[in-house]
């Protein structure tokens, strides 16, 4: 790694901190309010607790712990695989998507 | 023969295009058995063929002539329509026009919906079936059209509107042609909707009429609604209904009140839960039969309503037979909907004590009592019911009625409902809705019933529920399908298995029989999918993880086989 690369890292760390602390809350998403978004919209395919065979939808336990864009996407646009993901773009917002990927990182164990 | 034919161009409004299937076909479709014109075989519905080619005595020798792919991995329900050598079927996407005598693809109609769709079809991607009529085909599309195919070519000729699936509406019933119109219902009991019932002109598509089976302000019964509840009070229109030609009236069932949670909705809640006998000229309701008054437990009176002549305590019956969801075999006289009969047909039910003879009402159990009060159970029938949409059969020739069965409990904890668009309005915890089954007993029970007592002559049991219809023979026997990948063959008489042949994937189907060159052949839909498949899963899981395993390894991928007998 070269010098100016660490100088890179070491500038940018603590702003990213900062930028952290200083975005509103939502960006993070709550896990909380995406378990009752969750069980409004989502749990009669994915099953409750996100406990469910594969035979219907996808097992969200399963679903990529870093593939956060993939997650947004797939839920705002749908996704056509081998079943069909109906998309939820018209009725979530942003900031909806973001409680959900919060709870869907808790695998269901909230 | 030519009066016959010109009578039924005048009547349906077009001329007759040459060897195309006029009304008349429609009305003799139970004694024209080298064709399968209707939904249930006959408008009568019975699902019974005299046809006794294939046997008893020679059903061990039945073996595949071809299977046609569907390309599609949703459940198949689709009956099939068998019309001079062509076989018309349908899926959730497309119309497929076979060749029967090869089994090859004719023509394909692909349909298209919006993807959103999905998020108000709650019990299955499916389509049950096409109607056809001079040289028309007539089916829905999920997001709640009809539609009219040239059985010729495959070309679409018109498209209606019935439902918005904005509103919860979707549509999978197979239309019901009568002279008079061209019928069509909804689904969409689980999202807010207010069930009702359509009328289209066949050559045009026009709308001629709609019955809404939640009465408005204003109409005799919307009283048994409080406030506004009516609006989203569900009875959605969901099984295509039987139609009697010389009483000139149709037979449709109605679905379960909206939300499921009955406290927000004291009151009868005509007409759901309902048979309801209607003129096919306007809709109008004839007379009406109320099952379960204010039911809270998802007891859907859709299913078919087989008509059938029957002797009852001594005196002829033009009857009506309904194997109800909420656990009991009902005889109605079907010309004023008379309670003849009422007797539980189910091992296990909890959710009332009986039905009232003089009333027709049942009576509310202890365990209904306590939900009421809002306390959780756990209630048998559960929700899928003693009889799912699955249709069962009536064969002439034993008396019988033949039916696949459930013994599914279901806990229940009403809760306040939430109208959200796109979601489950039911008002019960979901999370509390877990199946239950009886430990040592099987779920599920393929039945030969005596229709006046409810009681069966035989039951052959399954280790994963049956999802599809019945078919009956005039040669003694009775197909059905297993999830599981099965197709089967028991004897009328006393149920025992005679033949089974694995179809690669589940059998949600119904069968149909009929001849071509006189030779009977058999033919059934495989495709695993269905309610069962979405819900027991996910809801059974805990009880019953053996059944979760058997059924969750079955794999999709739809497709229709015919059978034969080994020359
Ligand atoms: C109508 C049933 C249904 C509903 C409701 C539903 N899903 Fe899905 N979902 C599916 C199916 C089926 C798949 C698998 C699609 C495929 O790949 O074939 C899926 C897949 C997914 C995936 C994986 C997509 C990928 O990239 O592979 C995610 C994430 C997901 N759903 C999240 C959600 C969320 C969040 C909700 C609620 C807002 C939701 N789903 C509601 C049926 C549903």
């Amino acid at each position: 790694m070269s010098a100016r690369w660490i100088n890179r890292l070491c500038l940018a760390g603590p702003l990213l901190a900062v930028m952290a602390l200083l975005a509103p809350a939502s960006a993070a998403g709550s896990a909380e309010t995406g378990r009752e978004l969750y069980n409004t919209y989502c749990v009669i395919c994915h099953g409750p607790n996100m406990v469910n065979s594969g035979a219907r939808a996808f097992d969200l336990r399963k679903f990529p712990l870093g593939a956060r864009s993939r997650f947004i996407k797939s839920v705002k646009d749908g996704k056509k695989g081998r079943n069909e993901m109906p998309p939820w773009g018209d009725i979530l917002t942003k900031e909806e998507l973001d409680h959900l990927w919060a709870y869907t990182k808790t695998r269901g164990k909230l | 023969m030519l009066k016959r034919v010109l009578c039924a161009a005048v009547i349906a409004g077009m001329p007759v295009v040459a060897g195309a299937q006029t009304i008349d076909d429609l009305k003799n479709d139970v004694a024209t058995t080298d064709s399968v014109l209707t939904l249930g075989m006959g408008w009568d519905q019975t699902r019974y063929s005299a046809l006794e080619q294939i046997n008893a005595d020679n059903v061990g020798r039945l073996v595949p002539v071809w299977n046609y792919s569907l390309g599609d991995n949703r459940g198949q329900e689709s009956q099939p329509i068998v019309h001079k050598g062509v076989m018309y079927v349908t899926t959730h996407d497309a119309t497929h026009a076979i060749d029967v005598k090869t089994g090859r693809n004719i023509w394909v109609n692909q349909i298209e919906y919006p993807p959103e769709t999905p998020r108000i079809v709650c019990c299955g991607i499916v389509n049950r079936g096409a109607a056809i009529l001079d040289g028309r085909l007539f089916r829905v599309t999920l997001d709640g059209n009809v539609i009219a195919i040239s059985t010729e070519t495959g070309e679409e000729l018109w498209r209606s509107a019935a439902a918005s699936i904005d509103d919860g509406y979707s549509m999978t019933l197979a239309p019901l042609v009568t002279p008079a119109a061209v019928i069509t219902g909804v689904s969409g009991g689980e999202y807010g909707t207010r069930g009702f019932i359509d009328g289209w002109e066949p050559t045009t598509g026009r709308h001629l009429w709609r019955k809404y089976v939640i009465p408005g302000p204003g109409e005799k019964g919307n009283e048994t609604w409080p406030g506004d509840t009516w609006k989203h009070g569900g009875a959605p229109t969901w099984i295509t209904g039987s139609y009697d030609p010389e009483l000139n009236l149709v037979y449709w069932g109605t679905g379960n009140g909206g939300p499921w949670n009955a406290e927000f909705r004291k009151g009868d809640n005509l007409y759901i839960t309902s048979t309801l006998a209607m003129r096919p000229e306007t809709g109008e309701i004839v007379w009406h039969y109320q099952y379960s008054p204010n039911d809270p437990y998802d007891y859907d009176e859709v299913g078919e309503n087989i008509l059938v002549d029957l002797e009852i305590d001594g005196k002829k019956r033009k009857a009506l037979i309904h194997v109800a969801r909420n656990g009991y075999l009902y005889v109605l006289d079907r010309t004023n909907g008379e309670l003849l009969r009422a007797n539980q047909y189910v091992k296990h039910l909890n959710w009332a004590d009986g039905i009232d003879m003089k009333t027709g009402r049942p009576i509310d159990s202890e365990i209904t009592k306590k939900m009421r009060a809002g306390e959780e159970i756990v209630v048998w029938p559960g929700a899928f019911g003693g009889k799912n949409w699955f249709p069962a059969s009536y064969s002439p020739k034993t008396g019988l009625v033949y039916s696949n069965t459930l013994e599914i409990g279901m806990g229940y904890k009403p809760v306040e409902p939430k109208l959200v668009k796109g979601t489950f309005y039911v008002g019960i915890d979901m999370s509390k809705a877990l199946f239950y089954l009886k430990e040592g007993e099987k779920h599920s029970y393929l039945r030969g019933m005596d229709p006046l007592t409810g009681k069966a002559k035989w039951e052959v049991g399954f280790d994963v529920a049956n999802w599809g219809g019945t078919m009956a023979t005039g040669g003694g026997l009775v197909f059905t399908g297993a999830q599981t990948g099965e197709f089967m063959a028991f004897d009328a008489e006393n149920g025992k298995k005679l033949w089974q042949f694995q179809t690669g994937s589940g059998i949600i189907g119904q069968p149909v029989t009929y001849t071509i060159d006189g030779v009977q052949y058999v033919t059934v839909a495989s495709g695993i999918g269905g309610a069962y498949r979405n819900y027991f899963p996910l809801l059974g899981g805990v009880n019953a993880p053996e059944v979760v395993e058997k059924l969750t390894k079955v794999q999709p991928g739809g497709s229709f086989w015919t059978f034969a007998l080994l020359k």
